[in-house]
């Protein structure tokens, strides 16, 4: 089983200001290597990588890319790219069935879906519309991943109307 | 790291750093906030890893999608702290039942949280830990 480990940091200032700051990245703790054995290498490899995903949680972003189409790859690539360059400090969690991004804690989550991608941003919808006709308050729906409010992105329209809620959405985090 | 500048008017004057004065107060303080600083909600502090393993994880928490997370304290850096870590994480890998009913538990207590954190604490998976401890 995957684990994260962080070492965070406090800077306590005298006017009652305190600042967390992460010192030392997550670092994973992965399962022992077996030993050798003398099987085909490919074959022992290729289950090698297979058992650390069902043993760890380990996935990639590129997994959630398999038997997608060319629009929904380029889509789903441009919002990675936009949401990591928001900050250098927003790391991209890959899990089984979506990918979530966040600081000390998650700003947002993506589920790449055949022909669309979902966006759930840790925006609270009450107070924060998102944008009109692909937007939906998630909070008492089930869903994958964390996040409130909910922006379905199918066209590179979509994803310029959502750009502003996942600034937000970060900014509101407060990291 | 350049200090921390506050403005009055238009003079900036450094705002000197300092210590919390107790670990207990570093952790009272996180205990606290938990949902604001990490995403987290408490399940118990200060708990009893048993007779066996004799040890007390200072914070356990949950995370918001649903992982147990240990937190430990230390005033001042310490290469324990990871060890430590590393020990109840183990430990709690091994405990599953015993996260489970600390959550059951605390739920029990606070009524705020809702169907569909105790739909994530049935499919447990145990992939957080953090710490926390201070610079010199």
């Amino acid at each position: 089983m995957g684990t994260n480990i962080e070492l965070w940091t406090y800077r306590l200032f005298r006017n009652d200001c305190v600042y967390f700051e992460e010192v030392l990245g997550r670092s994973y703790v992965g399962p022992e290597d077996s030993g050798q054995s003398e099987k085909n290498p490919i074959m022992v490899a290729a289950g090698k990588k297979a058992a650390l995903t069902r043993a760890t949680g380990t996935y990639t972003f590129d997994e959630h890319l398999n038997a997608k189409g060319p629009e929904v790859t380029e889509l789903a690539t441009a919002l990675q790219e936009f949401i990591l360059k928001v900050d250098p400090a927003i790391e991209e969690v890959p899990k089984k069935l979506y990918v979530a991004y966040r600081t000390s804690q998650n700003i947002a989550c993506v589920e790449i879906q055949k022909q669309k991608s979902l966006l759930f941003l840790k925006l609270d919808p009450k107070h924060v519309k998102g944008p009109p006709g692909i937007s939906r308050d998630v909070s008492a729906v089930g869903h994958f991943g964390t996040g409130d409010l909910e922006i379905t992105l199918r066209t590179a329209a979509d994803f310029e109307a959502a750009k502003p809620y996942i600034v937000q959405a970060y900014q509101a985090v407060g990291a | 790291m350049m200090p921390l500048f506050q403005i009055a008017k238009d003079q900036l004057s450094p705002v000197p750093q300092e210590n919390f004065l107790a670990e207990k107060q570093l952790q009272h303080l996180i205990e606290t906030n938990l949902w604001p600083v990490f995403s987290c909600r408490l399940v118990a502090s200060e708990f009893s890893t048993g007779a066996q393993h004799a040890g007390r994880i200072d914070t356990l928490a949950l995370s918001e999608d649903g992982n147990p997370v240990i937190i430990e304290y230390k005033k001042v850096e310490s290469s324990a702290l990871i060890n430590q870590s590393l020990y109840y994480l183990a430990w709690i890998n091994d405990h599953r039942g015993d996260f489970e009913l600390a959550v059951q538990k605390r739920s029990a207590q606070k009524r705020a949280w809702t169907g569909h954190m105790f739909e994530s604490c049935a499919s447990l998976q145990v992939s957080g830990s953090s710490i926390c401890t201070p610079c010199r």
